[in-house]
């Protein structure tokens, strides 16, 4: 969209030419909101480049889970047309999950058609660090872990240990 | 991502955009007498459809999408707006995250959303963004109506997103300020062969076209001459010079601005100088020292309170003056209802209070006086009409001179009163030069004085009727309720009468029972108890108690009597019950049992 929104000419009043500017503003007010009320255990914040369509995360995996005690830095891609249409979302840290794949993409309801307008970055996340606690498998994209989710936990744990690596920042 | 958007400009935009942009050629049309609040706008567009909920917003300024060249004139994003007061989350929108703009919601879940918003979610998903119920777009959703939310959004303070201006106001407000006043909104080139916007400011006639292509004088680019501020700011590399003060490299242009406010080397004052801070020093000291602590901060906020007292000061200074200034005015043309005579100083303003409560307490005396005087109260009312004219009379006379006794009593007020050039006295003690300028204007005041003062004397006259009715009522309502004892005291007696009579008869009647006697005498004797109890109980306003006792033999006897007519029994009961509802003292009335009548025997106790 947009060629008929370009087609005014660009002055104080108009700032809202760019498809891509009610996201942008959308995404300042998020920023804000994280920054002046966090949510414990999770955190997120534009990537170094300048682009507040690009986000880096952590979450911190829950208490009582097989994830205790590990943190999982994830980014957030934002089209243009946001908060209409779901970040992509995608694990960095690799992770053993049920529903996530090992090049790191979530099968989740809420990022794909289950995606409302009214979600932000931070229920994202604490979504994301639910589904840590407790996986969907009913539909995973990784059939070895849900299997083991119910059957054999400590070896699941150790999956776990095992997958998990910490990566540097870019 | 594994759903698809779908095209970007629906068929439901396209169609909505005509809609609004004929009312906004409405607007124009009919010029900025149409209201800037969006909600006395009918619910719905006026072919009765309603394609897209932006569609529901007529006057305001429909932002960004399908809009047309003309439409975007004045067009304020809203949604992009910068406000300037801390904003409750419940007005913010869950969608954009800035306050409802034109909100809608939700019929069936009763959630709201700025109409933009909600229509663009909906391109999507024809379900709520909260909870994800079905929304059918034509009919789940209306204009939010509730105005203590409207009321809100309304007032939120806003600032001017046109660049450069610092305007500040309430939302509403915000569409007049940038189609009219803001000085930064771009407006069409005067030059009409020129296509361009360009600020009002500049856009003035004896300027002509400013879009002509001009080299920058620092930099040497190509630029039009309205852009160069900007330029300036923003892009231009050329003729840089550098702070004096500081290391800084700016453009030539910028630099008196950067030395004044922003250069951390040069300079300044602490900025409790006002408060007596002696501290001269480097910006960047100074912001040193102001986090240490200027000792003159704790001193800096009694002053600032001081200056704050000192402003309530002047304006009530400012207050008092303007209402010297109005008493002087009132007492030199007119006098109104209080100055009934003379010039009066405001500061002997005060003074109009004592006689005139004089006068009605004196009035009020007499027609006290005249009350406990007369019995009657159409007597009263005669004499206070007497009374009124006499008196105010009078009382303006014994004003008067009290007035003028008084009215230089203090030296301030003589002093006063000598500076405003005005003499003390009426016109009629000072004949000639006094502040009327004539004599009809004298006598005018003084009859407006005396229409007040007449008033004043209604109105204790209304006041007083009212008394008068409610003693009246008082003292009758005693008098009604002796009457009624009184009343039912003679009925008693009548009873007691009747009650005798009948003992008398029947023991006649039992005398006499072994001859042939016949049933006239005893008619003739209950017919008369019956009349004489009529007669006493006339007052009572009760038949009953009169009414004969006669035994069943004597009723077939004496067809012809009334009382006869009732049985012994019925008689009795109606005649207790009687007294009993109608008279307190039940007391007094006899205990009759029917058997003790019957048979003469335990006689009544009186």
């Amino acid at each position: 969209m947009g060629d008929i929104q370009n087609s005014a000419p660009t002055f104080g009043a108009r700032k809202n030419i760019d498809p891509s500017q009610n996201a942008v503003k959308r995404l300042q007010t998020e920023l804000m909101q994280l920054m002046t009320s966090p949510a414990p255990g999770v955190s997120a914040f534009p990537s170094a480049d300048g682009n507040l369509l690009s986000w880096r995360a952590t979450i911190e995996g829950p208490e009582d889970t097989p994830y205790a005690g590990l943190t999982f830095k994830l980014t957030f891609e934002f089209p243009a047309n946001y908060p209409y249409a779901p970040p992509t979302v995608l694990f960095r840290t690799p992770i053993y999950h049920p529903n996530v794949d090992f090049s790191g993409r979530i099968c989740l309801d809420i990022l794909k058609d289950k995606w409302t307008a009214a979600y932000n970055t931070q229920t994202v996340l604490l979504s994301l660090q639910s589904l840590l606690g407790e996986p969907n498998n009913a539909s995973p994209l990784n059939g070895e872990a849900a299997e083991l989710w119910d059957k054999d936990p400590t070896l699941f744990k150790t999956k776990v240990m095992d997958r998990h690596r910490d990566i540097d920042d870019d | 991502m594994s759903f698809e958007m779908p095209p970007p400009n629906t068929p439901e935009e396209g169609v909505a955009a005509p809609t609004i942009s004929s009312r906004a050629d409405a607007r124009r049309i009919f010029g900025s007498g149409v209201p800037s609040t969006i909600y006395d706008s009918p619910a719905s567009s006026p072919d009765g459809s309603r394609l897209s909920s932006v569609a529901d917003y007529g006057p305001y300024q429909v932002p960004s999408r399908g809009h047309t060249h003309d439409q975007s004139e004045y067009g304020i994003d809203y949604q992009a707006l910068d406000y300037a007061q801390q904003i409750d989350e419940a007005l913010l929108c869950p969608i954009c995250h800035t306050p409802f703009f034109m909100p809608m919601t939700t019929k069936t879940c009763g959630h709201t959303f700025c109409a933009s918003c909600l229509d663009r979610a909906l391109e999507t998903q024809h379900v709520c963004p909260i909870d994800r119920r079905p929304l059918d777009i034509n009919r789940d959703i209306s204009q939010t109506r509730t105005r203590v939310i409207l009321d809100q959004l309304d007032r939120l303070k806003v600032k001017c997103p046109n660049s450069g201006c610092d305007h500040v106001c309430s939302r509403e407000l915000l569409y007049a300020h940038v189609e009219r006043y803001c000085e930064q909104t771009p407006v069409r080139c005067p030059d009409h062969h020129c296509d361009e916007m360009i600020c009002r400011k500049d856009a003035r006639l004896e300027n002509g076209c400013l879009h002509y292509v001009t080299p920058c004088p620092y930099c040497e680019m190509a630029i039009t001459f309205n852009d160069l501020e900007r330029h300036y700011d923003q892009e231009c590399t050329g003729q840089e010079a550098e702070c004096p003060h500081c290391d800084a490299v700016l453009v030539r242009h910028r630099l008196a601005k950067h030395i004044a406010t922003d250069c951390r080397e040069v300079e300044t004052h602490c900025k409790f100088q006002s408060a007596g801070c002696k501290q001269v020093a480097r910006r960047k000291d100074i912001e040193e020292h102001l986090k240490n602590g200027c000792i003159y901060e704790a001193i800096a906020n009694l002053m600032q309170a001081r200056e704050e007292d000192h402003k309530i000061i002047n304006e009530l200074k400012g207050r008092l003056d303007a209402l010297d200034g109005r008493t002087r005015h009132l007492e030199r043309y007119g006098g109104g209802g209080a100055g009934s005579s003379g010039v009066r100083e405001s500061s002997a303003f005060t003074r109009a209070a004592p006689p005139s409560s004089g006068l009605t307490a004196d009035a009020l005396n007499n027609l006290n006086r005249m009350q406990s005087a007369t019995s009657g109260y159409a007597d009263i009312d005669e004499a206070n009409h007497n009374i009124t004219l006499d008196d105010l009379f009078e009382t303006f006379d014994q004003e008067n001179n009290h007035q003028n006794d008084s009215n230089y009593s203090s030296p301030q007020a003589a002093a006063a009163a000598m500076a405003a050039d005005a003499p003390p006295a009426p016109w009629a003690h000072n004949s000639g030069d006094g502040p009327w300028e004539s004599p009809e204007d004298y006598m005018l005041s003084q009859f407006e004085a005396m229409e007040a003062k007449i008033e004043d004397l209604r109105k204790m006259m209304v006041e007083l009727d009212g008394r008068h009715t409610m003693r009246l009522v008082n003292d009758t309502m005693r008098m009604n309720e002796q009457i009624a004892e009184l009343g039912s005291k003679v009925g008693v007696l009548g009873m007691h009468t009747t009650w005798l009579m009948s003992m008398q008869r029947q023991s006649r009647g039992q005398q006499n029972s072994s001859g042939s006697t016949p049933g006239t005498t005893r008619s003739n004797i209950s017919a008369g108890g019956g009349g004489s109890g009529g007669g006493n109980g006339g007052t009572g306003g009760n038949n009953e108690e009169g009414r004969g006792r006669t035994n069943t033999a004597a009723a077939g006897a004496s067809g012809s009597s009334r009382t006869a007519t009732q049985t012994q029994q019925g008689s009795r009961n109606g005649d207790a019950e009687s007294a009993r509802g109608r008279y307190l003292n039940t007391t007094d009335i006899p205990p009759l049992r029917r058997s003790s009548v019957g048979r003469g025997e335990n006689p009544p106790r009186l």
